[in-house]
């Protein structure tokens, strides 16, 4: 039995990785990759610039390899290539961006090499160092010299001292605490060298003051422009910050060089696959593309409306399904048994989204009857009114989507409960307890329901899917704003990571919810043989 | 089949589904606007309504009856004398008209007459039920025969772990993504996509018919014959599988229609301008409820699925007694 549920209780893990894998391959081999179909949907034949468009590739993680990085790249070899490269009139211009792009972090590994490269070569190479140059405050420096070659010879010699972790990070941290011109010059000194540190801490940070120095200096230093401005409220700062932790997690490839072990991790962890993955590890599933709020955020706001409806749901079927399973089986053959199993049967066939609409034509004001309102989960105004009174408005505007969404399952379970009722009481124990004279009453309430109502119970995690399934018709058709809604419309608009998210946690909570409904039913039913399939069924 | 005899109600719904193929079958001779045969003039067409003659492009029905009455001959139309795509109706459109002679169950947003695609909307619901679970039944009997003939082995592990997998998703929801995701949208796509999403029942339920199946003696004698695996799988253990697999295979049917209804009314069925049911009743929602967008197309995908699962439930107690009155 231990071995049992321990074994159940593993396999969890490679259940997870199996739907983190489905998940991914159902976006990225869909055809056509998440950018083409963005600017396909734009109109005037993609308008988009080709740096939006590689802003977005980032943001998918399409420029990395699917599962093995084979060309990890240490800074030694960044520096080589780059220089190669600019010997190549082909690919000098790329080249000239990568190193504006890439700015001081690529100084340690450049600069022995700057005597060494070609005139030719050097030209750019120096170029581009202007523009570097220009964004660390040195730009009248470099004016005023006369051999640039020199200057930065001499500026390395001089300030490569200055370019170390502990000083990154102390900067960083003195400048979120208060506004210091002196620091934030030092900090544009340092160039990109001190956008990892300068990111972990805008992460962390919830001061909006913080947030605005910490945000305008990453803007100056990569080009990116989000800066949050002090007076906004709490919502943009958040959207700022999770907008600059997405770009830093796509880009941080980009200015941190792979040293050490990091190096060989880099081979997995530098693909989109991982990052995929490390997005489900750490519930951090980026921004939604349709309005830029975090998933996460949006998630928190939509769910509880969806398990309002689901957990009402799921108490209006097992609360009719019982006592209907339990009068069909002691009445069993009887006329109002089959009364009762053809009136089910109908149930579980009618479409529910046909009976919504049903509804909507018999109460809801467009037919027949106006009684239900036929929208949302709460009347327009109802902000200022009393607790109770919102309370049974939003009941009032539950009654339909609840009724469409637990009939099936109530059908479904009034027959379990039914046969299961049927199973016990042909059980030796029920005749005993008949036998010893008690009444008809005790023997179905006390002995014969007890343990009928155990197989019936553990049914309970089985009924997830049909709830989310069910969730994203009925909130579509009533208008409810919770997570079927917002789904349907990621569809709709192509919102890739909502539409990933969801699907990987719907995913993981019924994965949980037919574990617990496994191990449920071991435990109640110890007949049970570890292993074996307790036939289900649908 | 016997079963069926003695189930009036079972056999009414066999009837009923024999009767909605029949109806898609013959689509185009029950509703099309083109005539099933003609003589215009002096030439004569045979079956116009399903061939595409050269010289009668751009006719419809009006212009049928128009150049009969200039140039003399005669039309035989279909019952009812609209195509499912047709939007000019004798000369004029009526958008959402309610039933009347002309049109006996109105009209959609679009005039185009609400009987005519729900003929052929049968086409789709049945094809799509029908190819979907096909898809299904293949992949979860070859899959669930491998792991229970080799259960307990690595191969069992590794389908039942894909098996677990799979379960986790919610089937709708997964395949509505995988709808949405998809570029393009064609039937046989939806067909495709709900098949390789649903297999999982099937797998589970051969899996342990098989793992029953091969502990028999004539498996045994199966064996000492001399018959190879595949041998064994194929001509013994498949065969006798093959009842409970029918059963969930006929309840899957009504479970595939209903999907394909609920995705067009959702937008990411059959693509438009091919009628569908749930298109109708999507049409119904997006324009003020009228009843009759509301009622016909539902009756007919109640009654289709109804009829497939009361089948599948006389199935059920033909090939196992025991179950009777086991579920819905």
């Amino acid at each position: 039995m231990k071995e049992y549920i321990l074994k159940k209780l593993w396999g969890i893990i490679p259940t997870l990785f199996g739907i983190s894998l489905v998940t991914f391959a159902m976006v990225h081999l869909a055809p056509g990759d998440p950018v083409t179909m963005k600017m396909g949907t734009q109109s005037a034949a993609s308008a988009i610039s080709a740096q939006v468009a590689e802003d977005l590739r980032r943001t998918y993680f399409l420029n990395l390899p699917l599962f093995v990085n084979t060309s990890v790249e240490t800074g030694p070899e960044t520096a080589h290539r780059i220089l190669d490269r600019l010997l190549d009139p082909e690919q000098k211009p790329a080249a000239a961006r990568e190193i504006v792009v890439r700015g001081s972090s690529l100084f340690p590994y450049i600069m022995p090499h700057l005597d060494k490269v070609d005139p030719d070569a050097a030209r750019s190479l120096l170029a581009a160092f202007d523009k570097v140059g220009e964004r660390m405050g040195l730009g009248e420096e470099i004016e005023e010299s006369v051999d640039r070659s020199m200057f930065w010879h001499r500026f390395w010699q001089t300030y490569r001292l200055d370019y170390t972790s502990a000083r990154a990070s102390r900067l960083v941290r003195r400048l979120a605490q208060r506004s210091d011109p002196l620091v934030e010059q030092e900090l544009r000194r340092l160039d990109t060298f001190m956008l990892p540190h300068l990111m972990e801490s805008m992460a962390d940070e919830t001061d909006p003051g913080a947030v605005h120095r910490l945000s305008l200096i990453a803007s100056g230093v990569t080009g990116r422009d989000s800066v949050f401005e002090q007076n906004a409220d709490p919502g943009i700062q958040r959207k700022v910050v999770s907008g600059w932790k997405d770009w830093w997690s796509s880009r941080y490839a980009d200015y941190v060089f792979p040293e050490g072990t990091y190096r060989f991790t880099s081979v997995i962890t530098q693909t989109r696959f991982y990052k995929w993955l490390r997005r489900i590890v750490t519930l951090d599933f980026g921004t939604s593309l349709r309005d830029h709020r975090p998933v996460v955020e949006k998630l928190a706001e939509r769910l509880p409306v969806t398990l309002l409806l689901s957990f009402v749901a799921v108490l209006v079927a097992w609360g009719l399904s019982i006592p209907i399973g339990v009068i069909s089986a002691v009445k069993r053959g009887t006329r109002a048994d089959r009364a009762l199993t053809v009136f089910l049967f109908i149930l579980y066939s009618l479409p529910a989204f046909w009976v919504a609409m049903i509804f909507i034509q018999l109460f809801c004001g467009v037919g027949l009857w106006d009684i239900f309102p036929i929208r949302g989960l709460s009347s327009s105004g109802s902000e200022s009114w009393p607790l109770f009174k919102r309370v049974l408005d939003t009941a009032w505007h539950l009654v339909l989507p609840v009724t469409c969404l637990s009939y099936v399952s109530l059908a479904v379970l009034s027959r379990y409960q039914r046969t299961s009722m049927l199973d016990v009481i042909r059980q030796g124990y029920i005749t005993t307890a008949r036998a010893k004279g008690l009444s008809e009453k005790s023997v179905i309430f006390g002995h014969a329901l007890r343990n009928a109502l155990i197989p019936v119970i553990t049914l309970l995690g089985l009924q997830l899917p049909y709830l989310i399934g069910g969730s994203v018709i009925i909130e579509s058709i009533f208008n409810i704003p919770g997570m079927g809604l917002e789904t349907f419309e990621a569809i709709r608009g192509r919102d890739y990571n909502w539409i990933m998210a969801v699907t990987t946690i719907t995913a993981v909570l019924t994965m949980l919810g037919i574990i617990i409904s496994d191990l449920l039913y071991a435990v109640a039913d110890p007949r049970l043989e570890p292993g074996s399939e307790h036939g289900r069924e649908y | 089949m016997s079963e069926l005899m003695h189930r009036p109600l079972s056999m009414t719904a066999a009837l009923v589904i024999v009767a909605f193929f029949t109806v898609a079958l013959f689509a185009d001779f029950i509703a099309s606007d083109m005539p099933i045969a003609c003589s215009i003039g002096d030439r004569f067409y045979a079956f116009p309504n399903i061939v595409d003659y050269a010289s009668l492009v751009d006719y419809d029905n009006q212009r049928v009856v128009d150049e009969i009455k200039d140039s003399g001959g005669w039309a035989l139309f279909p019952p009812v004398p609209y195509g499912p795509l047709q939007s000019k109706v004798r000369g004029a459109i009526q958008w959402l008209a309610p039933p009347d002679l002309n049109h006996l169950l109105g009209t959609d947003d679009r005039g185009r007459d609400v009987l005519a695609r729900l003929v052929h909307g049968t086409r789709i619901s049945l094809a799509v039920g029908v190819v979907a679970v096909g898809i299904y039944t293949a992949i979860g009997l070859f899959l669930g025969a491998l792991a229970g003939y080799y259960s307990n082995g690595r191969i069992d592990r590794l389908i039942s772990r894909l098996i677990e997998v799979m379960m986790s998703f919610p089937t709708f929801f997964l395949i509505l993504a995988i709808q949405g995701l998809l570029t393009s949208s064609s039937v046989l796509q939806l067909m495709v996509v709900i098949g390789l999403t649903r297999w999982t029942d099937v797998a589970r339920l051969v899996r342990g018919e098989v793992m029953r199946i091969v502990t028999q003696d004539y498996i045994t004698a199966a064996r000492a014959l001399g018959l190879g695996h595949a041998g064994i799988i194929w001509k013994h253990v498949i065969p006798n599988a093959m009842g409970p697999v029918m059963v969930a295979a006929t309840f899957g049917v009504a479970g595939a229609v209903i999907i394909e209804s609920a995705l067009s009314f959702l937008g990411f069925g059959t693509p438009p301008p091919t009628a569908s049911w749930g298109e109708l009743l999507t049409q119904a929602y997006h324009n003020g409820h009228p009843w009759w967008l509301t009622l016909f197309p539902g009756i007919a995908l109640f009654m289709l699925v109804t009829s497939y699962n009361l089948v599948g439930e006389a199935f059920r107690d033909a090939v196992d007694p025991r179950l009777r009155g086991r579920s819905i």
